[in-house]
């Protein structure tokens, strides 16, 4: 008796061409852009929402506290703006998704995520499309405190930092007397550093040693995994 | 830290078109036994495999990603069927064009013949173990139902074949309690 196995390879061409491997990328590029686009709409008009309705409540309350409370005083202070922080989680690099920077000095930079393995959470430091490199962390790993691990020209070119789990973010001493801060960020799995990514501004250059913001509280975070 | 070699574009793609290549001949092979039509299967086959690239990020570390494109390709074809009614109807009743589907004379006609007698989910079944050496697991995910139904849609199906001429040596024959 022919094995079934046999019989079943035997009743279908197997000397299929192959289809046009190109084409077919240019297909899946396609539909991810369109789910992309569906994606962002449907956060636009989730925000809209957001912002619509909390507007409304505080008019709302506004108006409720109007008639007893004399109006006060309105003070401004000063807020530091970071610029360079995590805008969004998503698309990254090459079909990886990850954590997209944003504002002025983060724009175009990423950290993609490749799935988790065995072998550890693989990280690729992207600038502007192009790949600078990546490493591959544990669940545990550690960068010692006080200690920046720098990829990219850390004096003037996008650089990415990884630092030590209670840095909350990163102070860069510039020649014009300013200094650009970068916001750290974690990446889920990942539990014993942090990352940032920055550029310079066209005509400046870092004139001293970084300083890094620490938060007692992110230090106390346990390792969890195995 | 240590850090490793860049990444580069062309890694991505060498994998691609590796596990492309490897991969298509057999899911056309497998979508056509399970849905009787050469024709659809490439067109679910290249569907399926357009989603394995688009979820790139997911599908990249898959173990078994025939498996994966199996599934893909008989939820696709479920898909059509239930958009069209009255194909779906002629698909399991008359069957399809049967040069579509002749590709070894008479023995191959009669194995198609055998397989248009048995359910679907029998079908889906017969071919992910037979053709595409799945493990019951993996026929069950594929088909959507647990792992005993699969198994005893593998028997069933097997039990039907036999009566027909056909069998294979698999302990999967004998039934389980």
């Amino acid at each position: 008796m022919i094995d079934l196995s046999e019989r079943l390879h035997r009743a279908v061409p197997e000397d299929q061409p192959l289809p046009d491997l190109d084409r077919l990328r240019d297909r899946a590029s396609s539909r991810n852009t369109a789910h992309q686009r569906f994606r962002f709409g449907a956060v636009i008009c989730a925000a809209l929402l957001l912002v619509g309705g909390t507007l409304a409540l505080r008019n709302q309350a506004r108006h409720s506290t109007s008639a007893s409370s004399p109006a006060q005083p309105t003070s401004s202070t000063d807020v530091e703006e970071f610029t360079s922080s995590p805008a969004d989680t998503g698309p990254c690099y090459q079909g990886l998704s990850g954590i997209v920077f944003g504002g002025t000095y983060g724009d175009g930079l990423c950290l993609a995520v490749a799935p988790p393995s065995e072998d550890g959470t693989m990280v690729w430091f992207v600038a502007d499309g192009t790949n600078n490199g990546g490493t591959r962390f544990q669940a545990c790993s550690k960068t010692p405190a006080g200690v920046i691990k720098s990829i990219g020209d850390p004096a003037t070119g996008p650089s990415f930092f990884v630092v030590a789990a209670d840095v909350t973010s990163l102070s860069i001493p510039l020649d014009s007397g300013s200094s650009l801060t970068a916001q750290t960020v974690s990446v889920a799995g990942i539990d014993g550093v942090r990352f940032a990514a920055t550029r310079y501004p066209a005509d400046a250059s870092v004139t001293g040693p970084i300083s890094l913001n620490t938060d007692p509280l992110g230090g106390t975070v346990e390792c969890t995994a195995p | 830290v240590e850090f490793v070699r860049q990444w580069s574009v062309e890694d991505d793609r060498e994998i691609q078109a590796k596990v492309v290549g490897a991969a298509y001949p057999h899911l056309v092979g497998a979508l056509a036994l399970a849905t009787g039509d050469v024709a659809v299967a490439e067109d679910l086959a290249q569907e399926a495999i357009v989603r394995f690239l688009s979820k790139w990020d997911a599908t990249r570390s898959l173990d078994n990603p025939a498996a994966w494109l199996y599934r893909v390709g008989l939820n696709l074809a479920r898909s059509r069927w239930r958009r069209a009614a009255a194909e779906r109807r002629s698909l399991t009743r008359a069957g399809p064009p049967r040069e579509s589907r002749d590709h070894d004379g008479a023995d191959a006609v009669a194995l198609w013949g055998a397989l248009d007698t048995l359910t679907a989910r029998q079908r889906q079944a017969i071919v992910g173990r037979y053709y595409l050496d799945m493990t019951p697991a993996e026929i069950a995910e594929a088909i959507g139902c647990r792992h005993s139904t699969a198994k005893a849609h593998l028997r069933d199906g097997l039990a039907s074949l036999r009566t027909l001429g056909l069998g294979t040596h698999d302990d999967l024959e004998v039934p389980t309690p």
